[in-house]
């Protein structure tokens, strides 16, 4: 019958402007210092959306620590950079599936995330504090027996706020930093465990007086790494390579003092 | 940069409302496109075809959006194809709209009644013609209600691409609110800019239903 | 372009995913109750109340449909302590949930009423039948029957926009696929894992509302709760 016939040309037709869709679309993912160079532009999966670690302007343009860290890596790679932003849920999927050839996303090297993907040297640090009211007392952990904390789903804050097996505490889990603070401001916990960087700001520009980073029980301090898949071996060290040079010439923390006022917190940044 | 609520962040929340709007349109021609194909072959094709299409419906409309747009999202570079993000957002939420319009489409194909293709097998047209000018148009006047009500999802639906880093209307919002912590003000105009844009969908859609039941009923 | 699929690290955590499926279960469940009942008061309100009446409902059910349940859920979650109202996440869930779909389905069952001619009523009366048993009988199954595809449906559909919830911190399968992912950095495997409990979670209840529905119509089966009138009604239908 004619019109299969016809359905069936549609059907290929369409099969061919898939493909020829994808040979004119973006290269396939580098793996190799040789195919970066020869893609001409990194591709690099960076996390917006938390504030002063990066900020949009009204034409929806990303700027920040990671973009201007992003954009450094790219020019010391003598390429173009291309920046995907990433969040929370997306980015160990963007990294694993090809979309990125590397992801600076505030990630922690935990040895169970190391078995997916290879983690760079850190290229920074930030202190986890809790933040609340300033009437709540918090001298030591047990004064949060029986209270809400909201911290960033799967975020390390997650894993080490569940871990202290407090009596009644109970982990409220948000899509990401800014939400779990957000959820302190309307009220809905009684604590968030957050960047001590980033509540400062926030507390700062918005002006929320009765909130306070309480100083007199730190959690820890953590280091963020970049993150490269499994068998890019060669864009792994040279990563590490880039982080050592920058931090020792001095430029990595130059660009956290910009953006984000404080000098890179945890003095000399560990390798390992 | 952004401090507070104010004329700049409605300015940056309509920057995100044309990308919802561009997006929705891309999604609704990719998967207008695929729907079509699917529900013709759904109601006329080879029986494994049939069989196969419509198994395919069933499982995307057993499955959350969030939950296909992300499998499809990344799925389409674990199998190597690399789109640019905004294409790859529009075929994503095509996968969703294919399975849902096809439906939509296939019953409105049914509910053509039998005597209509007799009397044009009557006329010695053939399967096409009869396609072509019998059954299709009076296809097509059905399912424009239908069709223009489903826009309204996928204007709405577009905001789970949020998730992928997409930043559309409701992303712009939450990045908003995420500067300013104002997200009484933030969501209730980003709620605002998703009603006017609805609105006037939905009541077109409910306009050409209206007329459809307005005829005689048989 | 081999990828190595390794569902190890995830099924190590399948009881978080079981307990999110549970908590997706009971929170879809109560918001189906409560949103099937605004529906029913929505309906009844449109259809039989007064016209300034008739037109509040009008106005709810344009607000719901024309707007992202995402963007509800933060008003409700995030907006509402701004005006002094504080809710838990699952509570705010439910509630928005249950909103939307009231929207939807006071629609859905006003169709239903407005299927039912006035004769019908009238015969039903003239043939000695008690008030009660003309509701039941002529009124409320003959309409049901009309709409059960499309209200089954929506309540699917119901089931599965539950999943947006996640964002305001409600503790229920996405949730639980989004902590699993952020550990494991398994991001396929996850969320395949999660998209085939929906997929049965879907078919069971599609399940249930066929055989709910041989009962209410005495055998005579309702078109099975599948594709067709689920999609004319997708129109109308929210996620």
């Amino acid at each position: 019958m004619n019109l299969f016939l016809k359905l069936r040309s549609v059907t290929l037709a369409t099969a061919f402007a898939v493909a020829a869709g994808t040979a004119a679309s973006v290269p396939a993912k580098a793996q190799t210092l040789g195919e970066i160079a020869q893609k001409g532009t990194v591709t690099i999966g960076v996390l917006t959306g938390i504030p002063p670690y990066d900020t949009v302007d009204a034409s929806g343009k990303t700027a920040g620590f990671l973009v201007d860290l992003a954009n450094d890596v790219a020019k010391n790679l003598g390429v173009k950079a291309e920046i995907v932003p990433v969040n929370n849920a997306s980015r160990a999927a963007a990294l694993e599936s090809g979309r990125v050839d590397m992801l600076i996303a505030h990630m922690t090297a935990t040895p169970e995330r190391a078995r997916t993907f290879l983690m760079t040297n850190p290229y920074g640090a930030y202190e986890m504090r809790f933040v609340a009211r300033k009437d709540m007392p918090l001298k030591k952990l047990d004064d949060l027996a029986g209270k809400r904390v909201s911290v960033p789903k799967g975020s390390t804050q997650d894993a080490a706020v569940s871990g202290f097996g407090i009596k009644g505490l109970e982990v409220v889990r948000f899509d990401d930093d800014a939400l779990a603070m957000q959820a302190l401001i309307s009220g809905q916990v009684d604590a968030t465990a957050a960047v001590a960087a980033v509540a400062n700001d926030v507390i700062k520009k918005n002006n929320l007086t009765d909130l306070e980073v309480k100083s007199d029980v730190p959690i820890f301090t953590l280091y963020w790494s970049m993150a490269v898949r499994k068998n890019a071996n060669e864009l792994h060290r040279w990563l590490n390579n880039y982080i050592y040079y920058s931090e020792v010439s001095g430029s990595l923390g130059d660009l956290h003092q910009k953006w984000v006022g404080i000098p890179i917190p945890g003095g000399k940044l560990p390798t390992f | 940069m952004i401090r507070s609520f104010g004329w700049e962040s409605v300015e940056f929340l309509i920057r995100g409302a044309g990308w919802t709007l561009l997006l929705s349109l891309m999604t609704f021609v990719i998967g207008g496109f695929f729907a079509l194909i699917f529900a013709l072959l759904r109601t006329l094709g080879p029986r494994p075809v049939r069989l196969a299409i419509a198994g395919f419906i069933q499982l995307v409309q057993a499955t959350p959006l969030l939950i296909i747009v992300f499998l499809a999202f990344y799925g389409l570079s674990f199998v190597g194809l690399h789109f640019p993000p905004m294409v790859a957002a529009g075929v994503s939420l095509a996968v969703y709209t294919t399975a849902f319009l096809a439906d939509i489409w296939r019953g409105c194909i049914e509910a053509i009644p039998k005597q209509q293709w007799e009397a044009a097998d009557a006329l010695a047209l053939t399967r096409t013609q009869q396609l072509r000018y019998v059954i299709l148009p009076q296809a097509f006047k059905i399912s424009l209600g239908p069709t223009v009500g489903f826009m309204v999802q996928i204007v709405k639906n577009t905001s789970v691409v949020a998730l992928i880093g997409f930043v559309e209307l409701t992303r712009a919002g939450q990045l908003l609110n995420n500067m300013t912590f104002q997200p009484f003000h933030v969501f209730l105009t980003v709620a605002a800019i998703y009603f006017a844009i609805c609105y006037p969908l939905s009541f077109l859609s409910e306009r050409l239903k209206g007329n459809r039941h307005a005829r005689p009923a048989h | 372009m081999a990828y190595q699929m390794n569902f190890t690290p995830v099924m190590a955590l399948a009881p978080q995913l079981v307990e999110g499926a549970l908590n997706t279960l009971i929170l879809s469940g109560q918001a189906i109750v409560a949103g099937l009942a605004i529906g029913v008061v929505g309906a009844v309100s449109r259809t039989e109340g007064p016209r300034w009446l008739d037109r509040a409902v009008g106005v709810y059910v344009e607000l719901f449909r024309n707007t992202p349940l995402l963007v509800q859920l933060f008003l409700i979650f995030f907006g509402l302590p701004y005006v002094g109202v504080r809710l838990s996440a699952n509570m705010a869930a439910i509630i928005a949930i249950a909103l939307n779909l009231g929207a939807y389905s006071t629609e859905i069952l006003r169709a239903g009423l407005q299927a039912i001619p006035r004769t019908q009523i009238e015969a039903g009366l003239a043939l000695g039948l008690s008030r009660l048993q003309v509701v039941r009988y002529v009124v409320i199954i003959p309409a049901l029957q009309i709409i059960y595809p499309a209200l089954t449906g929506q309540l699917t559909l119901t089931l599965l926009g539950s999943s947006i919830a996640s964002a305001i911190s409600a503790t229920e399968l996405t949730a639980a696929g989004a902590r699993i992912e952020s550990t494991t950095f398994r991001s396929l495997e996850t969320f395949l894992c999660v998209a085939v409990i929906y997929i049965a979670m879907t078919f069971a209840f599609r399940f249930v509302y066929w055989r709910i529905g041989m009962w209410l119509f005495r055998r005579k089966a309702p078109p099975k709760p599948s594709l067709i009138a689920d999609a004319i009604e997708v129109s109308r239908a929210g996620a």
